[in-house]
C-alpha cells in the first residue's frame, strides 16, 4: 500500500501537496494537464526529488529516508530509458548488478525474461538497431529483473504509435498478472487505458484532486 | 553566353581570399628567401635547437596531461553541485581566465606565486625565505593548467550534460556504485571530447609565446616561438629564425591536421540547468571529499584573480593612471590596432561566407566552399610571430616597415582571427539562409539589400560575438607588437611586458587594470549594446 500524507515540495513557484491512498496491486492512471504535477507525483514516490514536508508510506515504511535505489519502485521514462552503447541483455542485467558480471542462476533469469518479451532474437542486438517498441520492451525487461514490487510509469508509450501503446498495455497487463505489481502510470491519453487501469486519479495545481472509475474519465474536470 | 553580372557573388569570396593568400605568399616566400637548406640542416643539427623543439613538446604534453588530470574530477565533482549558484559564478569566473589576454592572466599568477606574490610574503611572514619556484618549467605548467583547466573542465561538463536525466536516474535507482556510474556511463559520454580537448590544449600550449617569454625566464626553458622571437629580436641570427620557423610550421600543420580530422563530430553544447539533485551520489563521504576537492579548485583558480583585482585597486592613483604619458600612447594604439583588427576581420569573413553561402545552398559546390573556408583557417599553421617574421623579411628591403608597422598588425591579426569569427559567424548564417531562403526569393530579394536590410540585422547577435572576440584577441596579442612594435607604437600589452621587465610593477598593475577594464567593455557594449542581448 502506498500512503500519502500533505507530500509537498516547492519547484519555481509551483507547491504540490499530494494526500492519496493507493491500495496493493492496482493499476492507477494518473491524468490531468500538463504542467499539473503528473511527473513531479512519479518523481517524489521514485525519490529522485525530495519532499519539503508530509510522508511517504510504502508498506507503512517511511520511505523519505531511503535512497532510490533502496526504495521497491522501479521506472520507466518516456525515452532514453537504455544506455546505446550496451546490449538488450546487458540493459537489462544492470538492474541485478551494474558492473554485468551475473552468476549462471541470474544469466538463466535474464535469458527467461528475455524469452518471455519476444526479444529472443535480439539478445546481443545493439540498441541503435531496434524499434520503438522494441526498446519498451528491453526497458520493460529491466524492471522485470529489477524484482520491484511498484512500477512507475511516466507517459511511457506517448512515442509510440496507437495500435503499439494497446499492445505494451496488454503486455504491462500480463507482467502486473504474473508478478503481482502495482503500477502507476501517467498518461495523456486516457481513452486507451480504460480497459486497463482499476482506476483513474486526477491530478490538479499540485494536489490529487479526485479519483474516477475507468469509465468516468471522460468527466471534465480539466 | 558568359554572363559576368551572374557570377558576382563570387567577388567578395574571391577578393577575400586572394587577400589573406597574397598576406600568407608575402609572408612564406620572405621565409623562404632566407631558407638555405644547407645551413638549416646544420641549425636543425644544433644541440640547443634540438633542446627547444624536445622542450617544446615536453612542456605542450606534461601541460596537457596535467590539465586533463585536474579537469576530469573536478568537472566530475562540479557537475554534482551545478545548481549552486556560488558554484556557477566561479566556474565562469575561471572561464575569464580562459577568454582573457593571455598577459592578464600571467600578472595574476606572478602576483600570487610571484617572488613578491601573496605566497612569497607569507613565506616571509613566518620567517622562511622567499619563494623563487615561479620561473622556469614550474611557473609554465602552473600557468598552462591555470588556462586550460577551466577550459578543459568546461568541456567535459557539456559532454556530461548530453547524458540524459533518465539514464542517470536508471543509474540511481539500480543502485550503481560511483566505480560503475563513471565506467557505464560518464566515461562513453566524454571520452571522445576528452581526446580532442587534450589535443586542442597540447597544440595551445605548443604556441604559448606570451607564458613562456615571461615565466621562462631565459633560453634553457624556450619553446620555438620564443626562440624564433629572440633569434630575430635580440640576436639578429636571421638563418636561426628561418629555421625555427619552418620546423614550427612543419610541427603545427601536423597538430592542425590531426585535430582537425576529429573535430567533425566535436560539439560544444550549451549546458542546460541541471536541476537534478543526486541523492546516492552526494553521501556524506563524498561531501568532505568533495568539499576538500573543491575549495583546493577555488584556491589554484580564483585566488591569483582576486590577487589580480586587488592589485588593480591598489594601483589606482594619479601618477600611475593620469599623470602617465606612455600609458595614454599605449591605450591609443591598444584601442586603434584592437578595433580596426575586430572591424577588418568581420568585414573579411562575411565577404568569405557570402561566396561559401551561395556556394553551399544555390550552388551545391561544397568543394569550392571548403576551399575558400580553407583560405581563411590557413592561418592556423602560421602562428602569428611566424607571419609577422614573413612579412619583416620580405617587406624590410621595400618599405620603412617601421612605418607600415600599424597596417602590418591588423592584417596580421585579423588573419589570426578570421578561424574564430568564420566559427562564430558561419553556422549562424547558413542556418539564417536555410530559413528565409524560400521567402527572400519569392519576394525577390536579393544582392545588397538582402544583405543590408534582412541578414546583417538578423546576424546581429552573432557578429557583435564575433567582433568582440575578434577585437580582444587582438588588443591582447603580445608577439606580433613586440616585434613590429617600438617607443611610439606600443600596446598595453607591450607597455605591460615592459613594465615588468624593468620593475615597475607599479605602472604594470595600472597598464593591467586599464586592459581589463577595455577588454571587459568591449564584451559587454558588443555583446549587450551591439548584440542586443537585452531585447
Amino acid at each position: 500500500m502506498i500512503n500519502l500524507d500533505s507530500l509537498s515540495i516547492e519547484l519555481d513557484n509551483f507547491k504540490t501537496d499530494f494526500t492519496v491512498q493507493i491500495n496493493r496491486d492496482k493499476w492507477v492512471g494518473i491524468i490531468g494537464k500538463s504542467g499539473a504535477g503528473k511527473s513531479t507525483l512519479l518523481n517524489l514516490i521514485a525519490g529522485f526529488i525530495y519532499p519539503d514536508s508530509g510522508s511517504l508510506l510504502i508498506d507503512n515504511i517511511e520511505m523519505k529516508k531511503y535512497p532510490p535505489s533502496r526504495r521497491p519502485v522501479s521506472s520507466l521514462f518516456q525515452e532514453n530509458n537504455l544506455f546505446p552503447h550496451l546490449s538488450v541483455y546487458q540493459n537489462i542485467a544492470l538492474a541485478i548488478r551494474p558492473n554485468l558480471k551475473l552468476s549462471d542462476i541470474e544469466i538463466k533469469k535474464i535469458s527467461e525474461i528475455i524469452e518471455y518479451l519476444n526479444l529472443g532474437s535480439k539478445t546481443h542486438s545493439s540498441i541503435g538497431k531496434l524499434s520503438g517498441g522494441e526498446r519498451q520492451r528491453v526497458a520493460l525487461g529491466r524492471i522485470m529483473s529489477s524484482d520491484k514490487k511498484i512500477l512507475l510509469l511516466d507517459e511511457p508509450f506517448s512515442q509510440l504509435d496507437p495500435n503499439l501503446r494497446v499492445e505494451m498495455l496488454e503486455l504491462i497487463k500480463q507482467i502486473r498478472k504474473d508478478k503481482n505489481i502495482t503500477i502507476l502510470m501517467s498518461i495523456h491519453t486516457p481513452a486507451e487505458a480504460i480497459d486497463f487501469v482499476s482506476n483513474f486519479l486526477l491530478i490538479k495545481d499540485g494536489k490529487v484532486c479526485r479519483e474516477l472509475a475507468p469509465q468516468d474519465y471522460k468527466i471534465d474536470l480539466y | 553566353m558568359f554572363h559576368i553580372e551572374k557570377y558576382r557573388w563570387l567577388l567578395p569570396g574571391l577578393i577575400a581570399s586572394a587577400l589573406v593568400l597574397s598576406l600568407i605568399i608575402t609572408s612564406v616566400s620572405g621565409i623562404f628567401e632566407y631558407a638555405n637548406f644547407q645551413l638549416i640542416r646544420k641549425i636543425i643539427n644544433d644541440d640547443y635547437i634540438q633542446r627547444i623543439i624536445s622542450f617544446t613538446i615536453y612542456q605542450s604534453l606534461l601541460s596537457a596531461l596535467l590539465s586533463m588530470i585536474i579537469a576530469l574530477p573536478l568537472a566530475l565533482t562540479v557537475r554534482k553541485y551545478l545548481e549552486y549558484r556560488i558554484i556557477r559564478f566561479a566556474l565562469s569566473l575561471a572561464w575569464l581566465s580562459f577568454v582573457l589576454p593571455v598577459i592578464i592572466g600571467v600578472f595574476a599568477i606572478i602576483k600570487l606565486h610571484g617572488v613578491s606574490g601573496w605566497f612569497s610574503d607569507i613565506s616571509v611572514l613566518f620567517g622562511y625565505e622567499k619563494l623563487e619556484y615561479i620561473y622556469g618549467m614550474n611557473g609554465i605548467l602552473i600557468a598552462h593548467i591555470f588556462f586550460n583547466v577551466p577550459f578543459a573542465t568546461r568541456i567535459i561538463l557539456f559532454s556530461l550534460n548530453t547524458i540524459p536525466d533518465e539514464l542517470l536516474r536508471v543509474t540511481i535507482q539500480n543502485n550503481f556504485s560511483r566505480w560503475n556510474t563513471f565506467t557505464v556511463i560518464e566515461w562513453p559520454a566524454i571520452r571522445y571530447n576528452l581526446f580532442v580537448t587534450s589535443a586542442i590544449i597540447f597544440s595551445l600550449c605548443f604556441t604559448s609565446f606570451v607564458v613562456v617569454l615571461i615565466l621562462g625566464g631565459g633560453p634553457k626553458y624556450s619553446i620555438i616561438e620564443v626562440a624564433l622571437y629572440y633569434a630575430l629580436k635580440i640576436e639578429f641570427n636571421i638563418n636561426r629564425a628561418v629555421s625555427l620557423g619552418i620546423i614550427q610550421m612543419i610541427i603545427a600543420s601536423c597538430i592542425v591536421l590531426i585535430i582537425l580530422s576529429f573535430t567533425k563530430s566535436f560539439k560544444i553544447e550549451p549546458y542546460t540547468k541541471l536541476k537534478l539533485k543526486n541523492p546516492s551520489i552526494i553521501t556524506k563521504k563524498a561531501i568532505v571529499i568533495d568539499s576538500i576537492m573543491l575549495i583546493v579548485a577555488l584556491f589554484i583558480f580564483l585566488l591569483p584573480i582576486f590577487a589580480l583585482i586587488v592589485s588593480c585597486i591598489t594601483a589606482i592613483s594619479y601618477e600611475n593612471i593620469f599623470a602617465n604619458q606612455g600609458l595614454h600612447n599605449s591605450i591609443y594604439w591598444t584601442l586603434v590596432l584592437g578595433l580596426s583588427s575586430g572591424i577588418v576581420a568581420i568585414i573579411i569573413s562575411m565577404m568569405l561566407l557570402i561566396t561559401i553561402r551561395k556556394l553551399v545552398i544555390t550552388h551545391q559546390m561544397k568543394w569550392l566552399a571548403n576551399l575558400l573556408e580553407l583560405s581563411g583557417n590557413l592561418i592556423l599553421i602560421l602562428p602569428p610571430i611566424l607571419l609577422g617574421t614573413g612579412i619583416f623579411l620580405s617587406l624590410r628591403n621595400v618599405y620603412n616597415v617601421q612605418e607600415i608597422a600599424p597596417y602590418i598588425i591588423v592584417a596580421i591579426n585579423s588573419l589570426t582571427v578570421i578561424p574564430f569569427t568564420l566559427r562564430i559567424i558561419g553556422p549562424e548564417y547558413l542556418r539564417v539562409s536555410y530559413m528565409y531562403d524560400k521567402l527572400f526569393n519569392a519576394h525577390n530579394i536579393q544582392g545588397t539589400t538582402r544583405l543590408l536590410r534582412y541578414e546583417l540585422p538578423i546576424l546581429r547577435g552573432a557578429l557583435a560575438t564575433a567582433f568582440a572576440v575578434a577585437a580582444t584577441l587582438s588588443m591582447g596579442d603580445l608577439g606580433l607588437i613586440s616585434l613590429f612594435g617600438s617607443t611610439e607604437i606600443r600596446t598595453l600589452p607591450l607597455y605591460i611586458y615592459q613594465s615588468m621587465g624593468s620593475y615597475r610593477m607599479d605602472n604594470a598593475s595600472a597598464g593591467i587594470f586599464i586592459l581589463l577594464a577595455l577588454v571587459l567593455s568591449i564584451i559587454f557594449i558588443s555583446e549587450y549594446l551591439l548584440g542586443g542581448k537585452d531585447d
